[in-house]
């Protein structure tokens, strides 16, 4: 059973997470460092406390601070949201030891997928191809350069921990590769306190697809289509839509089919993405699993229907799914734009202030999940994602008009955003036609894409005018 | 470490930046620093060292330790490194039996009785009153003062130095439960720095330490109660001898005016 959730994140997850409470009836706590005082979910929570300074890691990576407040204010669960301690076996365990409900996956199932190279091993032995890599984690440089020599150049050097880019280097050559390591492990050992690394065969002009699944206790599961995040920044994605452009009708429901049958049978359980590179040829490899509500899953949301933060509260406690594959169907297209506070003049550095005004989109098939209102201080401790606009159409074309629309409507003044950015990608060739892949904008990122940025957004500041 | 066999390890908290390392076989486990008796020969640069440590133990290692006690069903967790040594312990149940669960009838903080029945007089070793820097520039934070706008604002208010007598209020370390220190009663007097109350983060005292000298005039909140991090709890009454626009953070050392 759970009654009363304690929110353990920030931002706009905290206000999805929120919302989601709310629609079923459920009351809920906001968990808050002193940064966050002032922040929307703060203010329209039931209850909130403060759990302890800006420093991420006596606030929101503290598991005592945040089972101790989930105590104190009567909650029976926790929702940790996506990043901070949403993937901690540990802290799952801790909370289950207090006799709270995680919401998540079990601390068994979340260890089980702990580490990114065995959770491969385990899915491909359930039926998911993945990229050649190397046998285990990297043991030393000369482990690593004779693995890079037998998978073949260039290749990717990747954490076991973590994500969002972090640690994360593709390498051409052996001399790139032992420099590579060393900065790799520094940034790992920084991010996830973990500097174990492996490597996977870099394929070129690759896109990056990935699976919503929901499994619950009882080993029913099903899933919710995929939604392509190729648009991405240095492995940062900036834009997800769904259905992807990369595959056919066929080998989209190929792909689904497979991942959900390959998660149930290992076991898996609550909601997840399974993260797929996708070459030229459509071949689908399997990257990775997310043991996690993801930024990105209003875009299955707008095509199915299905509230996903509501559909993870039930599995977690207890409930069965409730609904069978035949129930989920998606209809039409749907594509999420991440607004962030960095300037894209300046190596895309992340911005904080005080939004002096904020204005969100509006419209059929819009959807604006932003804890931004005008006179919010962003406080500079924290990731720069400010919201996402969320837009749904008929088709791809309708999806991408209305997209257009609600851009050049949308204002965030006083603090530089990547709204430009989005602008100028709405008349990107390559975007337009569903061509892209994940170098796109790192290979545009040069001063043609900028100039093109700058016209893109002189046009709609005219227009607003 | 002293390991409680019926329990597993301390949740690992793999996530965290600084992860402390434990050594199994310390190189100089003897003899502690603390043991030694005269410390007024140590020549400057073995002071600067020392302090140097003391502050990273306060910031780095504390924490650390009582997040992983604190999750942990451990009583006690000791860490040596070189010949420092930091040993924290969980007070025993006040009546033997395991840690009961607080009733989950209410909805309110504060409606929560303590969780476990941790007496107050245990201590963890944690001294200094780190809860009271500010995080964004590692100064002493100034004292929250009853006499000033509010939390924010000044308590070296120079006005409320001018009158005299003012107040400053002892603030929560941690979110938990509040335990008053029975020594600690309305009109006790209290130097900066002491440990005027404790805040039990599941299960693990955390210290309410007086940001000035002077005397308690108020306590904010009930005993088993729940509090925030930050939340007042403790006014405390200091007597006019600070210079005007003095740091109000600075503890004076005159003597205390009768109050």
């Amino acid at each position: 059973m759970v009654t009363r959730v304690l929110i353990a994140n920030r931002g706009e997850i905290a206000l999805r997470i929120l919302r989601g409470c709310r629609a079923l009836g459920l009351p809920a706590v906001v968990a808050y460092s002193e940064a966050d005082r002032e922040s929307l979910p703060v203010q329209l929570a039931d209850e909130a406390i403060c759990i302890g300074p800006a420093d991420a890691r006596r606030s929101y990576l503290s598991a005592p601070a945040i089972i101790s407040a989930a105590i104190v204010t009567g909650c029976d669960a926790i929702h940790p949201g996506y990043g901070f301690l949403s993937e901690d076996a540990g802290f799952a365990d801790a909370v289950r030891a207090h006799d709270l409900t995680f919401i998540g996956p079990s601390a068994e199932v979340l260890e089980r997928f702990a580490s990114k190279e065995a959770t491969r091993r385990l899915l491909g032995q359930h039926g998911l191809a993945t990229i050649p890599g190397s046998d285990g984690m990297l043991r030393d440089d000369q482990h690593a350069l004779g693995e890079a020599e037998r998978i073949g150049y260039p290749v990717l050097v990747k954490p076991s921990a973590g994500g969002g880019g972090k640690g994360m280097r593709m390498v051409r050559s052996p001399r790139e590769l032992e420099t590579a390591l060393q900065v790799c492990r520094s940034e790992a050992r920084s991010a996830f306190g973990d500097d174990s690394l492996y490597l996977e065969k870099w394929l070129e002009q690759n896109r990056h697809v990935e699976v919503q699944v929901a499994v619950d206790r009882y080993g029913h599961g099903v899933h919710m289509g995929e939604r392509d995040c190729s648009v991405q920044r240095r492995h940062q994605k900036i834009i997800e839509e769904g259905p992807t452009p990369a595959l056919t009708p066929a080998q989209r429901s190929d792909l689904a089919q497979r991942a959900v049958r390959a998660v149930v049978a290992a076991g898996y359980e609550n909601v997840g993405t399974l993260e797929f590179l996708v070459d030229q040829d459509g071949n689908t490899f399997f990257i990775e699993i997310n043991c996690r509500i993801q930024v990105e899953h209003p875009v299955t949301e707008m095509l199915t229907g299905i509230d996903l933060v509501a559909t993870q509260i039930r599995i977690a406690a207890g409930e069965p799914l409730g609904f069978s594959q035949a129930d989920v169907v998606s209809r039409g297209h749907a594509i999420e734009f991440r607004i962030n506070a960095e300037d894209a003049a300046d190596d895309f550095r992340p911005q904080a202030g005080t939004v002096e005004r904020y204005l969100p989109a509006g419209g059929p098939g819009v959807r604006m999940d932003s804890h931004l209102y005008s006179g919010y201080d962003v406080p500079s401790y924290y990731d720069s994602l400010l919201g996402k606009l969320i837009v749904w159409g008929a088709d791809r074309e309708q999806a991408i008009a209305r997209a257009r629309v609600a851009l050049d409507e949308m204002v965030v003044d006083g603090i530089v955003t990547n709204l430009p950015i989005h602008r100028a990608l709405l008349s990107n060739p390559e975007f337009l036609e569903g061509r892209m892949t994940t170098s796109l904008i790192d290979r545009l990122g040069g001063s043609s894409f900028l100039a093109a940025t700058a016209t893109a957004s002189a046009a709609a500041a005219g227009r607003r005018s | 470490m002293t390991h409680d066999p019926r329990r597993a390890p301390p949740a690992d908290d793999q996530e965290h930046p600084h992860q402390l390392q434990i050594p199994q076989d310390p190189p100089h486990p003897e003899p502690l620093r603390d043991q030694e008796p005269a410390r007024s020969r140590r020549d400057p640069e073995t002071r600067r060292r020392d302090h140097e440590q003391i502050d990273r133990l306060a910031d780095d290692v504390l924490p650390d330790l009582i997040s992983r006690l604190a999750l942990s069903g451990l009583g006690e967790i000791e860490v040596r490194e070189d010949d420092w040594r930091v040993r924290l312990r969980r007070p025993a149940p006040a009546r033997g039996g395991a840690p009961e669960r607080g009733d989950r009838g209410h909805d309110r903080v504060g409606d929560r009785p303590a969780r476990s029945g941790a007496p107050a007089n245990a201590t963890t070793e944690q001294r200094p009153p780190r809860e009271l820097r500010d995080e964004r520039d590692g100064q002493p934070a100034r004292a929250p003062s009853l006499d000033a706008a509010g939390p924010g604002a000044s308590a070296g208010d120079a006005a409320a130095h001018l009158a005299g007598t003012h107040h400053v209020i002892a603030t929560s370390p941690t979110v938990g439960v509040f335990k008053p220190r029975p020594d600690v009663r309305l009109g006790s007097r209290i130097r900066a720095g002491d440990r005027v109350a404790a805040v039990d983060l599941l299960g693990v005292p955390q210290d309410v330490v007086a940001p000035e000298d002077g005397v308690v005039v108020d306590t904010l909140v009930e005993p088993g109660e729940g509090v925030e991090y930050g939340q007042y709890l403790i006014v405390i009454e200091v007597a006019g001898h600070v210079r005007p626009g003095a740091d109000a953070g600075g503890a004076s050392s005159a003597p205390m005016a009768e109050s």
